[in-house]
């Protein structure tokens, strides 16, 4: 009953006092939800079973990479991996696969855009993925027939028994479903496979590495057996492969295995227990200021609790009667922690982009959920067993409510305090410059100058036939697609006169490049850097600066090159300008541009592009700034070839620069939110600390008005304990940022050049900050009349 | 039969200090006395000479820090906090100057209270609530909250709460302080009442006119007892 009583007390006082309520509601609430979500994610990823995947535990993956320094690419891709798996089946099974998304697919009623599994036979049979219908890829002939996952033959066959030998189409042909697999979404591919998935086999028994050696493939080479074979014995192989590839032997190849589930998180495990880290320290940080805030509330109420002691209650059952209060507090904190969480969790595949994988998998288990009721338990019991017992009854009982009542609990309400500021001053400190360095990152620094341009481009497959094709129908068919290009940009000069036409390949944004290795002959040192295929007027339109000698012209061939600087330092360490009209291989060099960032993170080689003499036709439009272009104005710009270019596409390059940063902005936003929130928590703190400092104080801060005493002194007597407490958890909280930055560095590269000078200036700004949250409510209660006061105590 | 025999209070040489600092105040000093069951002792004296610690002291709010106080028998100088909120709980209710209910209680709870700490069931509460709520004439205020009754009123929902679990000891302090002299004397009247109904009465007061009420004064000064007997005359 006395329970039941309690309770209804706190659930009143869930709405008569919104000044205590909400503040506890909404930081515990929003914070328990951000720690859901973050468990959910390290649950899934770390913990539960890896969906679809059997015995995952006898599951690993060789990489091979070819090391360019500031990039790598795999080794292995079908071919080499057939003969790879050649070598060294004996040590168990071995399997390939590579994802494509978005790739465009027709069924007999319409369109769909699925993820393609291209796939060594039996890679579903090695991962344990269910068989639902038909035949498996190791009984079948696989190149006949494709696979799809259970939610395209739900989605797109509303689950037909009779979908198997129905047709699907891609790229043109059209290929029998032999089989419906589960949906596999564990694979360590990149990009990482949607549900909507179908699986096309190879047979990697035929397929052998010819003469002529390609390497660069998505793929991951997947092992199912005891053990791997040893390092020696990869090596023994590479050698053997060496041999048939001689070109490929001057260059640096990384051999290394890993656990499955390793492979599929990379190296966003250490991303998992930063976010852990942070969000348990946010909930700290919101956990310490309540418990302060319901200090300060309890305090008020001290009279009635000594009368529950009066009337026979224990301490222990006074405990458990404010824990009943508290828990019409902790209960909604919950509720909205669970339902904020539902919803991060079904937007977590937008806010977090590729930074995770398996997004789509994630959910609120029942283990996390029952994590999430212990820690509000914890919390509960934390918010209700600093209770401030009267150690004096008759005191209590017995006060008058004048003079300056006696702190009780100071010295834990101190360290509560100090230890809020002290983790506030690190999350503060840390994500502020973090979301600087992200700033920084997606805004500045680029090297060229972002402008209205836009890449058009036809999207037919060029056919392999062209090159087979005996030399004189080959040479007429190159002129017949390079007349081709030169009538399309005519057009479109035509329809947009205002316009930048060129025949670069790229925009600076872009991430279509080629990586080049060669040798410098005159070093005799390999160098890598990537391709980018630019006409004259490129560097001019993006506002590339040329440093030495000149850009492209008509007359020049695809031989001349312009180098960017960081590639002409590595060519020569003296005056760059000397490598004008150097010999580099067969190109000679006729310009050396500014740096500009890209995606490879290599040093940039420009060749001069000429029209494309393939069906496949590539054109870069700028247009004064406040026009737009679009395929369909394309479309009918390029008039009767219009029907030879059904998936024309057309991309801005501010479209491309928006999707290219979509998960730096995301990641600057979620991080200037937890900067926002930490802030908000440690201001909520700071403020309720100052105000329940000078409200004790009120009665002799009213007889100092009384008595002549000055604002500034009054300020001082009312705020001095909560500045010096502030002074202290900001102290400590500065020196252990330091610490913790200085240690996390070797971790996480984002914080290696962490900006010390910046580090103090935040530190300070935040001192200031907080020392207005500090000082208002002091101002409150200071600027208030004496004799109001007085009659009011 | 043996209960009769014991004094229900039974206090021996007792001491007890107030320090802040370097300053020591001797708020009780070498006191003993006994109370009878059924007696109403009056216990007056000056402004600072240590009523109210003495009845702290026997209310088992306060401690102590020599001598010995027994309450029906039972030591109480080594009583936990909880053993001692027990032994309120069972035989002592008190009344303040200064009401002590709870606002955001009604009167109703305010006056369970005492028996919702004892584990009583809800019928049982409802009962001994109503018959302390009548008994003080205030049956009809039982949905109230404090803050909606006068001065008077709340003091007898003080006394229905202290009487509602029947106590051994009824500890009244100052109880119409906080009174003009109307409630003062209703008040009065009412503990008077109970007196006669049989309940022992502690009661400190520095008003002659209510201390005449008692059976028996107790007169302090400097924490020492400088008078006691039945109806002391005091000059």
């Amino acid at each position: 009953m006395l329970y039941l009583q309690r309770f209804r007390f706190g659930l009143k006082r869930l709405f008569l006092q919104p000044a205590l309520s909400v503040p506890v509601v909404l930081s515990l609430g929003l914070t328990l939800a951000a720690v859901l979500t973050v468990l959910s994610v390290y649950y899934t990823l770390m913990i539960r079973p890896l969906p679809q995947i059997q015995a995952p535990e006898q599951l690993s993956v060789r990489n091979l990479k070819v090391d360019f320094g500031a990039t790598s690419v795999n080794l292995l891709n079908q071919s080499i991996f057939a003969h790879f798996k050649q070598h060294l089946q004996s040590y168990g099974q071995w399997g390939f696969v590579s994802a494509v998304t978005n790739e465009r697919v027709q069924t007999s009623q319409q369109e769909h855009q699925l993820t393609r599994l291209d796939a060594s036979a039996g890679v579903p049979e090695l991962l344990g993925v269910q068989l639902l219908l038909g035949n498996s890829s190791t009984a079948a002939d696989q190149n006949s027939g494709v696979w799809i996952s259970e939610t395209v033959w739900q989605q797109l066959y509303q689950r037909d028994a009779e979908v198997i030998g129905q047709t699907l189409s891609y790229k043109g042909k059209a290929h029998k479903i032999a089989g419906v697999y589960k949906d596999v979404l564990a694979i360590p591919t990149s990009p990482e496979p949607a549900a909507l998935q179908f699986w096309h086999f190879f047979d990697d028994t035929k397929q052998k590495s010819s003469g002529q050696v390609n390497f660069g493939s998505s793929g991951v080479t997947i092992f199912r057996g005891q053990k791997q074979p040893d390092e020696a014995t990869i090596q023994q192989w590479l050698q053997q492969f060496l041999q048939d590839a001689p070109e490929l032997s001057k260059l640096s190849i990384v051999s290394s295995q890993r656990d499955y589930r390793a492979e599929i998180l990379g190296d966003k495990v250490k991303l998992i227990w930063l976010l852990l880290a942070v969000t348990l320290t946010l909930l700290l940080i919101a956990a310490l200021n309540l418990t302060n805030l319901l200090l300060a509330h309890y305090q008020s109420r001290s009279q009635e609790f000594a009368v529950q002691m009066l009337t026979g209650c224990s301490v222990f059952r006074l405990k458990l009667l404010v824990a009943v209060e508290n828990l019409s507090l902790v209960l909604p904190s919950v509720i909205l922690g669970v339902l904020t969480s539902l919803w991060l969790v079904k937007s977590l595949p937008f806010l977090a982009g590729d930074s995770l994988p398996l997004l789509h998998t994630i959910r609120l288990d029942a283990e996390v959920l029952a994590v999430h009721c212990l820690l509000a338990v914890l919390l509960l019991v934390l918010f209700s067993w600093p209770l401030p017992i009267p150690a004096q009854l008759a005191s209590a009982l017995s006060a008058s409510g004048k003079g300056q009542t006696k702190q009780q609990n100071s010295v834990l309400v101190n360290v509560l305090f100090i230890s809020q500021l002290t983790l506030s001053t690190i999350i503060i400190c840390g994500s502020v410059l973090l979301a600087y360095q992200g700033y920084r990152h997606i805004y500045t620094g680029y090297g060229f100058e972002l402008v209205n341009s836009y890449m058009i481009d036809t999207n037919t497959k060029v056919d392999p036939g062209l090159v087979a094709l005996p030399p004189e129908e080959m040479r007429a068919s190159m002129l017949h697609y390079q007349q081709r290009n030169e009538l399309l940009q005519q057009k479109v000069r035509q329809r947009w006169p205002e316009a930048i036409v060129m025949n670069s390949r790229q925009q600076p944004v872009d991430s279509r490049y080629t990586i080049r290795t060669m040798t410098d002959e005159q070093r005799n040192m390999p160098m890598t850097f990537a391709v980018s295929r630019v006409d004259s007027q490129y560097f001019a339109t993006y506002g590339i600066p040329l440093l030495h000698g000149r850009t492209f012209t008509a007359e020049d061939s695809e031989q001349a090159i312009i180098i960017d600087l960081t590639l002409a330092r590595q060519l020569s360490a003296e005056d760059p300008a000397q490598l004008i009209g150097r010999r580099q291989g067969i190109e000679h060099i006729v310009g050396i541009v500014a740096p500009v960032k890209n995606l490879s993170g290599l040093p940039m080689w420009y060749v001069n592009s000429k029209p494309l003499f393939t069906e496949r036709q590539l054109l870069v439009v700028v247009l004064p700034e406040g026009q737009s272009l679009t395929a369909a104005e394309v479309q009918q710009t390029f008039g009767e070839f219009a029907a030879e270019y059904p998936e024309l596409k057309v991309e801005s390059m501010q479209q491309h620069w928006l999707n290219t940063t979509r998960q730096d902005r995301i990641n600057f936003y979620l991080i200037s939110a937890i900067a926002a929130t930490a802030l908000l928590l440690a201001l909520l703190g700071i403020a309720g600390m100052s105000q329940q400092q000078s409200r004790r104080k009120r009665y002799e801060i009213a007889v100092r008005m009384a008595t002549g005493a000055s604002q500034r002194q009054l300020l001082w007597f009312a705020g001095r304990h909560s500045g010096l407490i502030l002074l202290l958890g900001i102290m400590f909280g500065s020196a252990l940022t330091l610490l913790i930055f200085n240690y996390i560095s070797g971790y996480f590269s984002l914080f290696k050049v962490m900006n010390w000078q910046a580090l103090l200036l935040l530190e300070m700004v935040f001192a200031a900050v907080a020392l207005v949250a500090m000082l208002w409510p002091c101002w409150q209660v200071v600027r208030h009349d004496p004799i109001q006061t007085l009659r009011n105590q | 039969m043996t209960e009769q025999l014991i004094p229900l209070v039974q206090v021996d040489d007792l001491h007890k200090e107030f320090r802040q600092g370097n300053i020591a105040t001797l708020a009780l000093q070498g006191i003993s006395l006994q109370i009878q069951r059924g007696d109403f002792v009056a216990i007056t004296g000056p402004s600072g000479c240590g009523k109210s610690t003495l009845l702290n002291v026997l209310g088992l709010l306060d401690s102590f820090d020599s001598g010995s106080y027994q309450l029906s028998g039972i030591d109480t100088s080594t009583l936990t906090v909880d053993q001692r909120s027990k032994i309120r709980n069972k035989h002592i209710g008190f009344v303040f100057q200064s009401f002590n209910l709870i606002d955001s209680m009604t009167v109703f709870d305010n006056v369970a209270l005492p028996l919702l700490h004892r584990g009583c069931g809800k019928a049982e509460v409802a009962e001994k609530v109503e018959h302390a709520l009548s008994a003080v004439d205030m049956a009809h205020r039982s949905a109230f909250y404090p803050n909606q009754l006068s001065g008077g009123q709340q003091q007898r929902i003080a006394i229905a709460r202290a009487l509602v679990g029947s106590p051994d000891l009824l500890l009244v302090d100052e109880p119409t302080g906080n009174l003009d002299s109307k409630n003062g004397d209703a008040v009065m009247q009412m503990l008077q009442k109970l007196h006669q109904q049989g309940t022992t009465i502690v009661m400190v007061t520095h008003d002659h006119r209510y201390s005449r009420c008692a059976s028996r004064q107790i007169q302090l000064l400097d924490g020492q007892i400088i008078a006691s007997g039945q109806k002391l005359e005091v000059a």
